[in-house]
């Protein structure tokens, strides 16, 4: 302890010494001393400096490359419900059950700046309602001509609709899916040029957009491919500070591709095949139905052809015309939008018609609460097309009744009625048919689907959780799907005295408008669906 | 004569304080100096700043925009543009997927967007009022 203490004690004075030493020995060296790491700090600056760029450099490269290459993204995620148990929305997968298929999808934009003028843009999409397969949107390569024009080359979305080329962003509009009265062409994409041209006149701001390509689809009315070739379109936007004005036209030629087995388009064509063949075989006098085959007698001895009817499901070259027009008030409060569009098939009794809608919706901060009531129907060229066909099998119970009525009336001294009469009673004709009444209804029932109408009110609500999200609820309730009377040639009563000789309403079958029924006819006179998502960009 | 000098010096000086005070919470519409632009109107740099348009009286421009969450951006949104931050995501959302318009490049504050105004001459942009500095023109203060 006592050593330790005396060391402390000699310490400053040994500094004293050595200070002293190194003072006395070397101005002139520290002065080289102090030059070397003045040096060293130089040497050490310029690397900083040298780093500082390098690092400079590095950021404007990785910003360069960040500029160069933009990712935007956007989701669905949801559930929704329709009330029926016999009804589907097969557009979407909607149900008797809750599903969260027919909400959920993703999508994922990838931009990348080739040069200053020329874009490659690539949206991947998948949907539930496609089971999650990815697919290729949009997928083109641009060119901005002129800061006015840009020309596109590659896969584009089809501009059908005010919303159509946003059609997945449900971000984008009010509602957890656009009303489906109008939104509902089984397509987006086309695949060939594209222009756009922008223009204004005085505070009017004009896009004009023309495309013209090739698409394919599957349309769920027929469950059958189709191609559109020669499909082309135009579309003008006009906007004037917050109103929004649209008129859009598109035409092709439509190909039906094969109906797969089982499919409502395979039993369309069933249906009318099997009629065909039916009025065939009755015509041929081969039904197989002892009672049946002397009818063909009875139609070729009245001068009458047991009629048949042309199956639809196989055309091609068919040409389509789509024209729509729309509006929209946002002025940051109030949002008022509407659209009407009607859709020809010339040849093809698809179903084709009028569809609009109409909304208004107000922001109260996050909340927006709004109210939709859209309407569709097949107009009068296609319902027409429809119920020509029916006629054909109207005119076979026509024709049957005709005959029946022929002999009470002229008696067997008609030679064609004298055959029948001989091979065979007119009661047991009549009981002959009813027995294969099950083709003639199929046919009637398979038809009359394609007569559609509905009508529907939505009260929706969305909510902006963030700015880059927003959940939707909402309820729309469909109805007036309207019904199609079924008419028949109804004999009764004693084959000597018929009771009835005019056609009368045999059945009445009630539409489902854009929903399916399981079995036909089974829908009810309304309908409901409610749904919930998140939906987000990115 | 002395004193009332240097009393309107003082009031001066505190009104320019004052001035500066205020003036922070104010968001200005930028160009570089050199620019031959001296006013715009506030349709102008809406349209600017929307995509509609790539000329203030006939001098083509190009928006410079800021960082999401900075708090000029939303004021400048808010009394320029006229559109919330969930307004201004559905506009551009519809734009994005549509391939019909990109958005302003965003910088990461007022310096940076100072910085860009300063070596690219048809650049537009805008930050606090506070952070203008020399060698940049005020074309719109935000009301």
């Amino acid at each position: 302890m006592v050593k330790k203490k005396t060391y402390l004690a000699l310490l400053p004075l040994t500094l004293c010494f050595s200070s002293v030493s190194v003072l006395a020995a070397t101005t002139a060296d520290l002065e080289k001393r102090l030059e070397q790491q003045e040096k060293q700090i130089k040497r050490l600056e310029n690397r900083l400096k040298g780093t500082r760029a390098a690092v400079k450099e590095n950021r404007s490269r990785i910003s360069d490359a960040a500029d160069r290459l933009k990712i935007n993204g956007f989701f669905s995620g949801g559930a929704a419900q329709m009330d029926s148990p016999t009804m589907e929305l097969s557009l979407y997968g909607i149900e008797d059950n809750y599903t969260t298929d027919s909400v959920s999808k993703m999508g994922v934009q990838f931009t990348f700046e080739v040069s200053d003028s020329i874009d490659a843009t690539a949206q991947l999409v998948s949907k539930g309602v496609n089971d999650y397969n990815v697919e290729a949107e949009w997928a083109y390569l641009s060119w901005e001509a002129t800061s006015d024009l840009t020309v596109r080359i590659g896969r584009q979305r089809i501009p059908y609709y005010l919303l159509s080329e946003y059609l997945d962003v449900g971000y984008a509009y009010p509602w957890v899916r656009p009303p489906i009265e109008l939104y509902n062409i089984p397509l987006s994409s086309t695949d060939g040029l594209g222009l756009l041209y922008d223009f204004s006149l005085g505070d009017w701001n004009f896009s004009v957009q023309g495309y013209a390509g090739q698409s394919s689809g599957f349309t769920d009315q027929l469950e059958a491919d189709f191609i559109l070739n020669q499909a082309w379109g135009t579309s003008l936007f006009a906007e004037h500070g917050a109103w929004t004005f649209r008129v859009g036209y598109n035409r092709s030629h439509l190909d039906v591709g094969d109906v797969p087995i089982g499919g409502k388009g395979y039993l369309l064509a069933a249906a009318t095949d099997g009629y065909n063949d039916f009025s065939q075989s009755l015509e041929n006098g081969t039904t197989g139905n002892a009672a049946l085959d002397p009818l063909a007698g009875l139609f070729t001895g009245l001068g009458r052809q047991v009629p048949t009817v042309n199956n639809m499901t196989d055309d091609t070259n068919v040409k389509t015309e789509y024209q729509s027009a729309a509006f929209m008030y946002d002025d940051g409060n109030l949002l008022v939008m509407g659209e009407i569009a009607n859709l020809r098939i010339e040849d093809l009794s698809a179903p084709a018609g009028d569809g609009g809608y109409l909304t208004v919706g107000y922001r109260f901060g996050k909340w927006m609460p709004h109210v939709t009531f859209a309407k569709y129907y097949t107009d009068k060229e296609s319902d027409d097309n429809v119920r020509s066909q029916l006629e054909g099998s109207l005119g076979l119970q026509q024709g049957v009744f005709d005959a029946v009525y022929a002999q009470t009336l002229i008696g067997t001294g008609n030679p064609a009625v004298a055959q029948a009469t001989a091979q065979g009673t007119v009661d047991s004709v009549v009981a002959g048919l009813a027995s294969q009444g099950l083709v003639l209804q199929e046919f009637q029932e398979a038809w009359t689907t394609l007569i559609q109408q509905q009508q529907s009110y939505t009260l929706g609500i969305v909510y902006d959780v963030s700015p880059r999200v927003k959940a939707k609820l909402e309820a729309t309730h469909y109805e007036d799907f309207g019904k199609s009377e079924i008419e028949s040639t109804s004999y009764t009563g004693n084959p000597a005295a018929p009771t009835n000789a005019t056609p009368t309403i045999a059945r009445e079958i009630y539409g489902t408008g854009r929903f399916s029924a399981d079995p036909v006819g089974s829908g009810k006179k309304h309908t409901a669906i409610y749904s919930f998502s998140i939906d987000a960009v990115f | 004569m002395n004193m009332k000098l240097k009393l309107a010096r003082v009031l001066s000086t505190a009104g320019l304080m004052m001035a500066a005070a205020f003036a922070s919470a104010e968001v200005v519409v930028i160009v570089n100096a050199n620019s031959s632009i001296n006013s715009a109107t506030a349709d102008e740099i809406q349209q600017v700043f929307l995509g509609k348009r790539n000329e203030i009286g006939g001098v083509s421009v190009t928006a410079v925009d800021q960082a999401e969450g900075n708090e000029a951006r939303k004021e400048f949104y808010q009394k320029v543009v006229d559109k919330t931050p969930a307004q201004l995501n559905a506009y551009w959302s519809r734009l994005i997927f549509t391939g019909k318009g990109k958005p302003p490049k965003q910088y990461f504050d007022d310096a940076e967007v100072v910085e860009t105004l300063l070596e690219e001459e048809d650049a537009v942009g805008y930050i606090d009022s506070s952070a203008v500095t020399e060698g940049i023109k005020v074309i719109y203060t935000a009301q």
